[in-house]
């Protein structure tokens, strides 16, 4: 039994996961996790562009632009993961009013666009020389780019409010209407007639391809996940600094106020 | 390994675009953390500290 406090509980009273989730923990202790996480990013994309250009065959139908997914597939999957990321949070944000949570959801909104900006541009360039067009207006491409159309105005919503804990509450919202694309995206090669290909890699009777392309792309996927990780990470960090920071203008604004005759 | 001559255009444009806005978004959020960090040194420097800070016991 723990006996009951009249004081506010500091962050040793609370449980594990209020503990790592509390923004000046958080700080603590992802700065431990910046370095190594740089190192397995590094070696993993080494490796895996290794794999990409100079341990991989050629595809027999597609070629040598099956290097192209190396690069697609993980920077697509991220696009999706990290609004999975900002969803979650979302719901950290409405339903427990978490602070982490909003600044989990900022953090990632750029990095979110920035990789489905990859999978766009390098799906276009795979596109040209196996189907014969950059882009096709077919399910998969067009849901992908409405994604990237929300998280860029996801984005300048952020940029948009003075007040970030109101924009917070309400880029929640919208970020979970946002979220039924996700299903649109990974449905959309089953649901229409879509010049892109139906799931290959993640399906329930395994991968379709065979090792020395799934390999590659496999190094690739964690690569690409890692170096997410970090940037999400360091991005975090940046936005509790900033909410500090603000903080303390304000109440130095404030101070400057009261103390005028 | 890879041959030259097939399609390789598109290959290295691919690689290149992204390798780009890799490092670009990377520098960004680099540049983005030591602006705050410097942004919170300075306010600290004038002796400026968070409400909490200020009333706060640290716990041992």
């Amino acid at each position: 039994m723990t006996e009951s406090k009249s004081q506010e509980p500091t962050p040793q009273d609370l449980g594990f996961f209020s503990r790592i989730a509390h923004p000046g923990y958080f700080l603590e202790w992802s700065r431990y996790f910046i370095w190594p996480l740089v190192g397995i990013a590094a070696i993993l994309m080494a490796y895996g562009l290794y794999l990409a250009f100079f341990n991989s065959p050629a595809d027999y139908q597609q070629g040598e632009t099956v290097r192209i997914m190396y690069v697609h597939v993980p920077s697509a999957w991220l696009s999706q993961f990290c609004y999975a990321i900002m969803a979650a949070a979302a719901i950290g944000s409405l339903v427990w009013r978490h602070p982490l949570a909003d600044v989990s959801a900022k953090a990632a909104a750029p990095l979110g666009a920035t990789f489905t900006a990859i999978a766009l541009i390098t799906g276009a360039l795979w596109g040209a020389p196996t189907w014969g067009t950059f882009w096709e207006w077919d399910g998969r491409m067009t849901s992908t780019l409405i994604m990237l159309f929300i998280y860029l105005g996801i984005i300048a919503l952020w940029r948009t409010f003075e007040d970030q804990v109101r924009a917070g509450r309400i880029i929640a919202v919208i970020t979970l209407v946002g979220a039924i694309n996700v299903p649109i995206i990974k449905f959309s090669v089953d649901w229409w007639n879509t010049l892109h290909q139906p799931a290959s890699v993640f399906r329930l009777d395994g991968p379709t391809m065979p090792p020395s392309i799934l390999l590659p792309l496999f190094v690739m996927f964690f690569a690409f996940s890692f170096l997410f990780l970090l940037l999400h990470f360091i991005s975090m960090r940046t936005e509790i600094l900033r909410r500090r920071a603000r903080a303390i203008e304000r109440q130095y604004a404030q101070q400057l106020r009261t103390q005028k005759p | 390994m890879i041959e030259s001559g097939k399609h390789l255009e598109y290959i290295f444009g691919a690689y290149g675009l992204s390798a780009l806005l890799i490092v670009l978004l990377s520098i960004w959020v680099v540049l983005s953390y030591k602006k705050q960090k410097n942004r919170l040194d300075t306010l600290k420097a004038m002796g400026l500290k968070r409400r909490s800070e200020r009333t706060q016991i640290k716990p041992e």
